[in-house]
């Protein structure tokens, strides 16, 4: 032990203090410094593992065990302490939590070990249920699973995957969604069965390719054949530098000293690390070749070993390893070392017009979203005479370079990146003189070169792409705010609204402007529709224009071949063609059933229709991108597995800056690797991936990121799923889907706060909480003192929870102004608000006030109970709970119980029971339940009004309505509205309608006692708005008999009855379930009052009929009598339903039933 | 032939047979297109005595609110589907012993009739000539909902005590 922390205390020295010392040094220092390290710790295994076998100082396996287990922590600590990062001020992600890895594990438990190390966790070697956290592990054996308790005893069972993205997010995230596959919870919930609904209307109309981001192979090829022949018989000795882009020395160091982090796997291997720095020995430039590519041949492999020890591999990462490799590294970027993955993006033209899209998006964002909606709505109407405008640049690609060489104008031109006359390069794009050749993009440029030799090739210039296709688009949003790009070059104008223009003159207007513009030509193609349009830009072209008469569609259709229309192909055609159909004429022949039978629903009808010039699209807006991603099929040849690697770490960075520029983070991650066939030899195309077998693997996270390190960790362990040799590799590709906004991700949790705080309606005390933190954070951050009182105006608007919560987000708000110094005085403060205030809030600031708050509070208090004493003669019976204030002031409030003698039985019932905090007195009326302040006599109503703050009284008054809605179920008031006026029965419906219903107005004013008390009844009950739960209170009080004898006794069976019947209409179409507990209840009641027992003699049959009516049968409701012979007790499940918290308690309660 | 399984984190019994499994999953999913159109009005489990009489019907009455948007409240829906399911396991006091043999349809009844050529799932559907009861039947209600847009209601008939005498 003691050993031990000798060495760690002289590791953490050097991994301090090497920053400052020179590079040689420090590599010295850190070999002998491993020298000594891996010493000691044979010493010490050597040492425990002999213990254990020499009888000594163990007297069993259990004390040993123990032994061990404290050393194993104590190392632990030694380590931990001169581990963990510098930035210890924060508190550890992982403090509190010790996890114990069962099994085998990606990352590896030793990676796990050091991610606990580092980030303030702990890690325990063996299973304790006192000490350990968490289990982590990846999989479990079957046995296991099924008794799990036995293993876990409880304790969660997580992926790594928590870990690592805990590490990444830089915070402890909820171990729930990483819990183990096998155990977790798969049960479905109901959002699964929404989804497939709402899909639909997502979907446009417009069912353009997605816009995905994706590059295809791209040639970059050499200059001359020489080197073409030195290439290849470098074979895979040539290293093709693979760096990616990095402008900054910073992120030049980074990079390398990532891969020396994350290659030892192999926990602790005594091994030093060799680290490959490749330095380039020998440059060939070529100028003439495409501008910034170079070929870097025969790197020199100049390895520097360096020495990684698994116990400070972390601690030390970025410090001195950087310090020291930086330097090296150094010398690539000055020289202007060229990266194979930047370069390959460089170069490639469909990266351009990918990447594209996303300029133009932010070039012309308001146009955009300015008119997308309207254009939903009213294009359906004029679908039948909007011209739609196609304007395409003519062989764009080409025309753009040519401008700077006049001299091949009219001369055969194709552009290539590469001009090797015997190369594989492909060409992307040729000119008209050149198409008459016979030269086709896609061609290889040897190829083209047989079928014309003279044919001149140029290079790209994406610069001036890029600035033709600003200027082009310019120009099409000057004419038409309507215009939807399909690519940099070409685009659809929807000229509706331009009613006035004939849209022939325009398109020659703009074909016009462009030209002077740009020095390119357009062709241009009018029609009613957009397949209409492309093909008559297709007729134009080049340097043309087309109108087609929406009469002469077919005309122009008749005769062309089925291949002209977009979205019929190679295989569609080929399909069509041995069914005799090779124009769009014989095409329509064919009935759309027929054609959907034999190339399926979608495609049918897309043939049907198009055969017909029908086109419904719309001109749109640029599809939202689906997925981001980057893909490299061309030059990937792998020397090794740490050269793939790096590979790696630059396509995610290139991933991560697209991910960036397009805004938007995403959740799932593909990665797709072309590998090579084993009987494939070396591919035609010079460099190309061949014939290879497309191999994908995909994870998703929960939390959407664009972070570099995020997707290379990612990237890094679906490669390692692969588990294919680096060698067979051809190409490498990594997607991101499920994209989210990155604006609207960051953003989310504070619109939620906002949202929860306005629109939050129940009172639980869990929600209270969550906004009370919230707005502490809120406030937190930007403390002003203005703050609070936005809070409290603001509330004070707000419903009465809210004002609950707000006196709460107030205090906190109070808290902080505090630290600011900026006490409002004493005499602006809400009084209402403070009073509500949880008690240790109140007492801080208490002291704020310097004790003066208290006291005022005492003073209006006792204000309060004098108004309400003085109405003492009106026996209300007042319940309130009893405050204690830490120490000071024990009784602010009286506490009155009055029984109620049943004269004028008028409950002021505040309502404590629902606040979890009893200790709090509800002085803020917000507390009061509003409907018994409304039964109130009206002078101590307005006593204690005038007890109130101004304020309040609003709020009083604003009360009603929305405690309705809170109390009110829906189901009530729609099933009212349902049956407005049905005459079959004399009687109103109305008698629940309202809060409180009818029938508790009426039966509290009549003079009959029964009716009085079920009135009462309403107030006590659980949930008012049920009539069985009324009943159940009526039954659970003692019922006074009542005298049978009275002129009431008629009335009051009539009043009850028709109040049933309603009750009755009201509940018979969505729930028999009340209507049959009500009656069972009834008939409870029955045997214990006459009253009831006539009543429920008058209505049973009214309810017998209209179950019939309803339901074609009668409710089965035991008979009532013969209960005393035997009686039952039954088990009956209530719920108490907390609707807003969402989770709900079930109680068993004995239930007497008479049967 | 039962086991209990966690279904939407209620425990719920499921049939172990898979044809069985298969038999109330195919009717349930079949049901599923018609329920959305608003066709269903109720469904029903019968069970019936070697004679093919029924002795107990489960009904299932449905009410589902086509004009509702897609605005639904699902942790409303979901709390109160799930109290249904905890209500359907106790409530086995409500059912009468069946006798033996016993055999068992599930049935739904439709408002109108779908159209044979809308969809390939009424093809599954078959009209049944199930007997029915002579007398109106005895209804014990187990559970109703009411969560917009789908108003539920389970309720237990049994054949009327003249029923079974003129049975």
């Amino acid at each position: 032990m003691s050993l031990d922390s000798s060495n760690s205390k002289q590791r953490s020295f050097n991994s301090t203090s090497s920053n400052n010392q020179s590079n040689t040094s420090n590599s010295k220092k850190r070999k002998s410094n491993q020298k000594t390290l891996g010493m000691a710790w044979g010493a010490n295994s050597l040492s425990g593992s002999r213990s254990s076998f020499r009888s000594s100082p163990f007297s069993d396996f259990g004390s040993y065990m123990e032994v061990k287990n404290r050393k194993l922590r104590n190392q632990f600590d030694a380590e931990a302490s001169n581990s963990s990062r510098s930035d210890s001020s924060a508190k550890p992600i992982f403090d509190g939590v010790s996890i114990f890895v069962d099994g085998y594990t990606i990352p590896s438990s030793q990676e796990l070990r050091q991610y606990m190390l580092n980030y303030g966790g702990r890690f325990e070697n063996y299973f304790s249920r006192h000490r350990v956290t968490h289990i982590i592990c990846s999989n479990l054996p079957d046995s296991k699973v099924k008794n799990l308790r036995s293993f876990s005893s409880g304790l969660p069972v997580v992926k790594p995957m928590w870990i690592l993205d805990s590490v990444a997010a830089n915070k402890l995230l909820s171990w729930v969604p990483y819990q183990l596959d096998q155990l977790a919870n798969n049960q479905p919930t109901l959002s699964a069965f929404f989804t497939p609904k709402t899909k639909p209307a997502d979907e446009g109309t417009f069912t353009h390719a997605i816009c995905e981001v994706k590059h295809e192979t791209e040639l970059l090829c050499l200059k001359d054949a020489s080197k073409d022949a030195s290439f290849s018989e470098a074979g895979n000795s040539l290293e093709w530098r693979k760096q990616a882009t990095e402008e900054h020395d910073k992120l030049m160091c980074e990079n390398p000293n990532r891969t020396v982090i994350d290659g030892p796997s192999n926990g602790y291997s005594e091994e030093p690390k060799e680290v490959e720095v490749v330095e380039p020995s020998n440059l060939q430039e070529d100028d003439e070749s495409l501008a910034n590519y170079r070929l870097q041949s025969c790197p020199e492999q100049s390895s520097v070993s360096v020495s990684s020890h698994c116990f400070d591999n972390r601690g030390i990462r970025g410090s001195p390893r950087s310090s020291f490799i930086g330097p090296s590294k150094q010398r690539h970027s000055t020289l202007g070392d060229p990266n194979f993955v930047e370069n390959y993006f460089k170069n490639s033209r469909l990266h351009f017009i990918g990447t594209w899209r996303n300029r133009y998006r932010n070039r012309f964002p308001s146009l955009l979203n300015g008119w997308t909606k309207s254009s939903h709505s009213d294009v359906s109407a004029g679908l039948q005479k909007t011209p739609i405008i196609h304007i395409d640049m003519d062989c764009f690609f080409v025309s753009v370079v040519i401008r700077s060489h006049p001299e091949l104008n009219d001369k055969p031109v194709a552009v290539c990146h590469s001009d090797n006359p015997k190369g594989t390069a492909e060409i992307s794009s040729a000119n008209y003189p050149a198409r008459k050749y016979g030269i086709k993009a896609g061609m290889f440029v040897r190829d083209a070169k047989g079928l014309c030799p003279q044919l001149a090739i140029l290079p790209y210039n994406f610069e001036a792409y890029e600035e033709v296709a600003d200027q082009f688009y310019n120009i099409l949003h000057k004419h038409c705010n309507r215009v939807q790009a399909v690519s940099c070059d070409e685009a659809f104008l929807d000229v509706t609204d331009l009613e006035g223009k004939d849209p022939q003159l325009l398109a020659s207007a703009i074909r016009k402007e462009i030209y002077e513009a740009t020095r390119c030509s357009a062709s241009a193609g009018i029609a009613k529709n957009m397949l209409m349009a492309r093909l008559a830009t297709s007729t134009a072209k080049p340097n043309g224009q087309c109108y087609i008469d929406p009469e002469k569609v077919d005309e122009y259709l008749d005769p062309l071949p089925i291949k002209a229309l977009p979205g019929i192909g190679h295989v569609l055609a080929e399909k069509l063609k041995n069914k005799n159909v090779q124009t769009c004429g014989q095409l329509r022949l064919i009935s759309k059933d027929s054609l959907q039978k034999d190339f399926g629903i979608k495609t049918g009808e897309m043939l049907w229709n198009y055969s017909r010039g029908v086109d419904n699209r719309l001109v749109g807006m640029i599809q939202e991108s689906k997925s981001v991603g980057a893909e490299v099929n061309w030059g990937v040849r792998f020397r090794d597995f740490q050269h793939a690697h790096n590979f790696l770490l630059d396509l995610c960075k290139e991933v991560s800056l697209r991910l960036q520029g397009c805004g938007v983070q995403g959740r799932t991650f593909t990665l797709k690797i072309k590998k090579r066939r084993k009987d494939a030899g070396e591919p035609a195309k010079f460099m190309g991936c061949g014939d290879c077998e497309n191999l994908s693997h995909s994870t998703t996270v929960p939390l959407a990121t664009d972070d570099v390190e995020v997707l290379q960790r990612i990237t890094k362990q679906l490669f390692g799923s692969f588990h294919i040799d680096v060698k067979d590799i051809r190409g490498v590709g990594l997607q991101v889907s499920r994209l989210e906004s990155a604006d609207i991700s960051r953003q989310a949790p504070e619109r939620n706060s906002l949202k929860s705080w306005l629109m939050s309606a129940s009172a639980s005390s869990k929600e209270q909480f969550d906004i009370n933190s919230r707005g502490k954070e809120c406030i937190g951050t930007d403390s002003e003192g203005k703050r609070m009182d936005v809070n409290s105006s603001l509330l004070h608007n707000a419903s009465v929870e809210n004002s609950v919560h707000g006196t709460n987000n107030a205090s906190n708000g109070g808290g902080c102004s505090k630290q600011n110094s900026s006490i409002p005085p004493l005499g602006h403060l809400d009084m209402g608000v403070v009073e509500s205030l949880p008690l240790e809030l109140l007492s801080e600031l208490n002291e704020i006030y310097g004790g003066k708050l208290v006291e005022m509070i005492t003073k209006r208090k006792l204000q309060v109970v004098e108004a309400e004493r003085s109405h003492n003669s009106d026996i209300v019976s007042l319940s309130r709970s009893v405050v204690e204030m830490k120490g000071e002031q024990p009784i602010l409030e009286e506490l009155r119980a009055v029984p109620d003698s049943g004269a004028r039985p008028n409950s002021v019932a505040i309502s404590t029971a629902g606040l979890e905090n009893n200790d709090l007195v509800p002085a803020s009326l917000s507390q009061v339940d509003t409907s018994v302040l409304q039964q109130l006599p009206e002078e101590l109503r307005a006593d204690i009004f005038e007890a109130l703050p101004a304020h309040r009284i609003q709020e009083i008054s604003a009360l009603g309505p929305k405690t309705d809605n809170v109390h009110h179920p829906m189901g009530i008031k729609s099933a009212a509205d349902n049956q407005p006026g049905s005459a079959s029965s004399g009687l109103s419906n109305n008698m629940w309608i309202g809060n409180p219903p009818l029938w508790v107005e009426k039966f509290n004013v009549s003079n009959l006692t029964t009716l009085k008390f079920v009135a009462d009844m309403y107030y006590k009950a659980n949930s008012p708005e049920s009539l069985s739960s009324i009943l159940q209170c009526t039954l659970a009080e003692s019922l006074h008999p009542l005298d049978a004898t009275s002129d009431a006794w008629n009335e009051a069976v009539h009043s009850f009855s028709e109040l049933l019947m309603n009750y009755i209409k009201l509940k018979i179409g969505v729930d028999i379930e009340e209507i049959y507990v009500c009656f069972r209840l009834l008939r409870r009641l029955s045997t214990k009052s006459e009253f009831f027992l006539e009543v429920y003699n008058l209505v049973f049959p009214h309810l017998q009929a209209s179950i019939d009516e309803n339901y074609g049968g009668t409710l089965n409701i035991p008979p009532h009598m013969g209960c005393a012979a035997s009686t039952i007790y039954r088990f009956e499940l209530f719920e108490l339903e907390h609707q807003s918290s969402g989770f709900s308690i079930y109680s068993a309660v004995l239930v007497h039933i008479c049967r | 032939a039962f086991e209990r399984r966690k279904y939407m984190n209620v425990v719920v019994q499921r049939a172990r047979h898979p044809q069985l499994r298969e038999y109330i999953h195919s009717a349930v999913s079949g049901l599923v297109p018609f329920v959305q159109k608003g066709l269903v009005e109720r469904v029903a489990v019968i069970f019936y005595n070697t004679d093919d009489i029924p002795i107990e019907r489960f009904i299932f009455k449905l009410t589902v609110n086509q004009s509702f948007g897609s605005n639904v409240e699902e942790s409303d829906l979901e709390f109160s589907l799930r109290s249904f399911l905890i209500k359907l396991s106790v409530s086995q006091t409500l059912t009468t012993v069946l006798p033996r043999d016993c055999r068992w349809e599930i049935t739904a009844y439709f408002r109108k009739l779908p159209e044979v050529s809308a969809s390939k799932d009424a093809e599954m559907w078959i009209p049944t000539d199930t007997k029915q009861w002579q007398q109106p039947p005895l209804i014990t209600p187990i559970k109703s909902m009411n969560s917009e847009p789908l108003g539920l209601q389970l309720y237990l008939e049994h054949p009327s005590p003249s029923e079974l005498l003129s049975g």
